[in-house]
């Protein structure tokens, strides 16, 4: 580090300090264990772009990635050896059963919905995860399944999906290769065409998870209108309310996500849900410390507040 | 040297696999989940190397391969989608199936908005043959009332939704129906007339307790998106396999 | 007492009648309504308002037909105090259906001020990728649009020659009916810093509250009501057309409030009526 750097810092961090004896010391401490901390990370390690490959401005990514990489394969193990795993209850979850069976009683199709989103979208992950589960027991119970879909990717990948589910659960005969179809490219096109044949054929049962923009509520409401069970799940925030004011069960963000392991119960998937939880205390304890420290910085500080909320902010920026 | 064996490293891995995967049955399954681990690790570290010094641009030069790959790939689903769709609305024309009617509408219209497409879009009608200007007068006189019509019923969904959904039938519910008739009244001028607290309160409403909330949301969200991002990674979920284990 | 009950449980094509008269009488009969600025609609007057003359701004024109009567307004407004204040303009758009809002919208009202194509206005059509389209700007708009609307190389342009990347602009505003704010937020303003900000529909709002706080949105323009107080700002008068839809808003709004506040009158006198016999029995 340059001699000027150096005194620049100090006057910096540590300031000159005003008011009482107390917030002189206090100022002094904490501006010393900055300056020699994190904040001024972006600063010296720009040496460090001598390295080839890294790029050190996300290096703190990195290290928090690897880190949350690490937690998961430590409960996968863990999962892997037994040993139960507490999972809340999640009634959307318990509910479907229940949907399912209605629908073969009644004789009467089972919708899944996905949302807009391409298959690399991880809501719509989760739903084809979901999609393959809810197939398989469809097939048992030998319920008709009807699967639109808006985009051509997913709609490749969820004819694959049912179709496997179908050949496990040993009923390949029964399955109906225009069960998963293809109806249009936009979001209106593609929400008049399944309110339609909602309102037409009444199922006994809507699903619908995944990614939804505004078309969610013209969805959901058809259905609702008809006297479906409908079961919504998406991580989109501005779609829930209207989830939960036309839906009977609503999954609300990462429970959309947490399905899968919920209904499987399988070790590895319900490990991987423990390394989830552990990854948000860890970001709820950051916040609490970040809001405690800046507060007092901001109440006992003054010199030093600046480079308290910039060494937080530092510690989660993704360049 | 280790920058550029990365990508043949990734590559020679791959075929690794892939060989192995040969000689241990079922196959399908080995090859997509190597190049899923394959391709999935390679992105994973893309994202923290530089492109400012020769390795990096040589590191970072299969990434953009890889997102031409997607794209290609996906203009090719295209065809399918489309397959499929043709095959089950002619089929309902052919047997003349209850609602038939729609489906040859269906048809006409895919068939008349690709061909006009193909042939040329343009904006004006003067100096240019009509098959050129007649795709955007389709677009603008079919497309657009079709589509804000759609989107127009919203208000009418909404309404009945929230008709229905707002009871004041336990606490929850009660702060529900509140929030929502102050954001309701606050964001009309309307609810100005009433009482000039509706505005403020509602964007109190939407600055803060609205906003925790979906930061709340949204960090669960963003963890479990890691998470899922690595069991598909890892193997330990296979959604292009038909779902999980 | 079943009239109460009866009100828990009005048909819905009812409601629809009501909200149908709603929406469609301010039409006929438009009224003004005092109009109340809030503070993000004045910030994001304030961005455009600050910058010096010749200062170059890009719009992102992302949505479809679908939202054009709320995000309309927006983009006439913007453009318009954009060329008031001499500024220099960039358009373009991620979805397919914005791109001839984004070319019909600039070059009326050029026609009004007098700006030369080229010169103060450039229009670069549609360009397929999103994500893809925003990063490569962030490296090099003439690879990520090497021709204009019209067919014309982006080089020979005199007003893009000095235009490489985010760098060179000034600020940044996306027009949006999804969640493209999200991925400019993510992509360009956290990786290139820029200036940015949004004119969003109704629906989609709420959901970028968050980035104000963060300022990494200067202002935000939400829905209908956002874009009448910017227009009211800009003109400093509305238009009949979004006088008239707010005056349809807002009676809609009270409409509902009031259908919601008598399922509820509906759902207790019920529930007080029930308790009341059940009482009366067991006497």
């Amino acid at each position: 580090m340059r001699e000027e750097e150096i005194s620049f810092r100090k006057e910096y961090f540590i300031g000159r300090g005003g008011g009482g004896e107390l917030r002189r010391m206090l100022n002094r401490l904490m501006g010393g264990l900055l300056l020699v901390s994190f904040s001024s990370v972006p600063a010296w390690a720009k040496g460090w772009q001598r390295f080839p490959l890294v790029d050190i401005e996300r290096i703190n990514v990195f290290v928090l990635s690897v880190g949350f990489i690490f937690v998961l394969l430590y409960f996968l193990s863990r999962a892997r050896k037994g040993g139960s795993l507490y999972l809340r209850r999640i009634a959307g979850l318990d509910a479907m059963e229940e949907a399912i069976g209605r629908a073969t009683e009644m004789g009467k199709p089972i919708y899944f919905i996905n949302g807009l989103d391409p298959p690399h979208s991880i809501s719509t992950i989760a739903a084809i995860n979901i999609l393959g589960l809810v197939a398989r027991r469809v097939a048992e119970y030998e319920a008709p399944l009807k699967v639109p879909n808006v985009d051509p990717m997913t709609y490749a990948v969820e004819k694959e999906t049912v179709k496997e589910a179908y050949i496990h659960a040993g009923k390949a005969d029964a399955y109906d290769p225009d069960s998963v179809y293809f109806i249009a490219g936009t979001q209106f096109a593609y929400a008049a065409a399944v309110s339609g044949s909602l309102l037409r054929e009444k199922p006994a049962t809507n699903i619908l998870l995944g990614y939804f923009y505004a078309e969610s509520l013209i969805l959901a409401e058809s259905g609702a209108a008809t006297g479906a069970i409908q079961i919504a799940g998406t991580d989109a925030v501005t779609q829930l309310p209207f989830f939960v004011a036309a839906c009977d069960y609503t999954l609300i963000g990462e429970e959309l996500y947490a399905a899968s392991a919920y209904l499987t119960r399988a070790p590895l998937l319900l490990g991987a849900l423990k390394a989830q939880d552990v990854g948000k205390i860890l970001s709820i304890a950051t916040l609490l410390m970040a809001t405690f420290f800046t507060f007092l910085a901001y109440a006992f500080l003054p010199t030093v507040q600046e480079s308290f909320k910039e060494f937080f902010l530092n510690l989660l920026r993704t360049a | 040297m280790v920058t550029i064996a990365i990508p043949w490293f990734i590559v020679l891995g791959f075929a690794g696999f892939t060989v192995y995967a040969l000689f241990k049955p079922p196959l399908r399954r080995w090859v997509a989940i190597s190049i899923a681990l394959a391709v999935g690790m390679y992105m994973f570290f893309q994202f923290f190397t530089t492109t400012e010094t020769p390795a990096g641009e040589y590191f970072n030069e299969w990434f953009q391969r890889f997102n031409k790959w997607a794209i290609i790939i996906s203009g090719l689903t295209v065809i399918l989608a489309v397959g499929n769709l043709l095959k089950i609305h002619i089929l309902k024309v052919k047997k003349l199936q209850p609602g038939w009617g729609y489906s040859f509408i269906t048809l006409l219209a895919l068939f008349t908005m690709s061909l006009f497409g193909i042939l040329g879009i343009q904006f004006q009608k003067e100096g240019i043959p009509w098959y050129q200007w007649t795709f955007r007068w389709l677009w603008k006189t079919f497309n657009v009332a079709l589509d804000s019509s759609m989107f127009a019923l919203l208000a009418f969904f909404m309404a009945s939704a929230a008709y229905r959904a707002f009871r004041a039938r336990n606490m929850e519910a009660s702060l529900m129906l509140a929030t929502a008739i102050i954001v309701m009244l606050g964001r009309v001028p309307v609810g100005d007339y009433i009482t000039s607290a509706f505005p403020t309160l509602t964007s109190w409403i939407l600055m803060f307790p609205n906003l925790a909330a979906q930061r709340g949301i949204m960090m669960g969200v963003a963890l479990g998106a890691i998470a899922t991002s690595l069991k598909i990674i890892l193997g330990i979920e296979r959604p292009y396999l038909g779902g999980a284990k | 007492m079943q009239f109460f009950e009866r009100l828990q449980f009005i048909d819905r094509r009812i409601l629809f009648l009501f909200l149908a008269a709603a929406l469609i009488l301010p039409f006929f009969f438009p009224f003004q309504q005092k109009i109340l600025i809030t503070q993000e609609v004045k910030n994001f007057h304030r961005t455009i308002d600050s910058l010096p003359e010749g200062a170059v701004v890009a719009i992102s024109f992302d949505y479809g037909p679908s939202a054009m009567p709320e995000i309309n307004p927006m983009a006439r407004a913007m453009i318009e105090q954009i060329f008031q204040k001499n500024l220099k303009l960039i358009t373009y758009a991620l979805w397919q259906d914005g791109e001839p809002f984004s070319i019909q919208i600039p070059e009326e009202l050029a026609k009004q001020h007098q700006k030369i194509y080229g010169e103060h206005y450039v229009t670069l059509g549609f360009k397929p990728g999103r994500v893809a389209v925003i990063l490569q700007m962030g490296e090099d708009i003439h690879t990520a649009f090497p021709m204009d609307s019209k067919g014309t190389r982006i080089s020979d342009i005199p007003l893009m020659k000095n235009i490489r990347n985010y760098s060179d602009l000034n600020l940044l505003i996306d027009l949006a009916a999804g969640a493209d704010p999200d991925l400019y937020v993510g992509y360009a303003v956290e990786r290139y810093h820029i200036p940015f900000q949004a004119g969003v529909t109704a629906v989609m709002a709420a959901n970028f509250y968050p980035y104000l706080q963060t300022r990494q949105m200067k202002g935000l323009l939400p829905g209908l009501k956002g874009a009448s107080e910017y227009e009211f700002m800009v003109t400093q008068a509305n238009s009949r057309q979004v006088t008239q839809m707010m005056a349809s808003q807002s009676l809609v709004h009270l409409i509902m409030v009031l259908f919601i506040l008598l399922g509820n009158m509906g759902y207790f006198l019920t529930k007080s009526y029930k308790k009341q016999t059940q009482q009366k029995g067991r006497g």
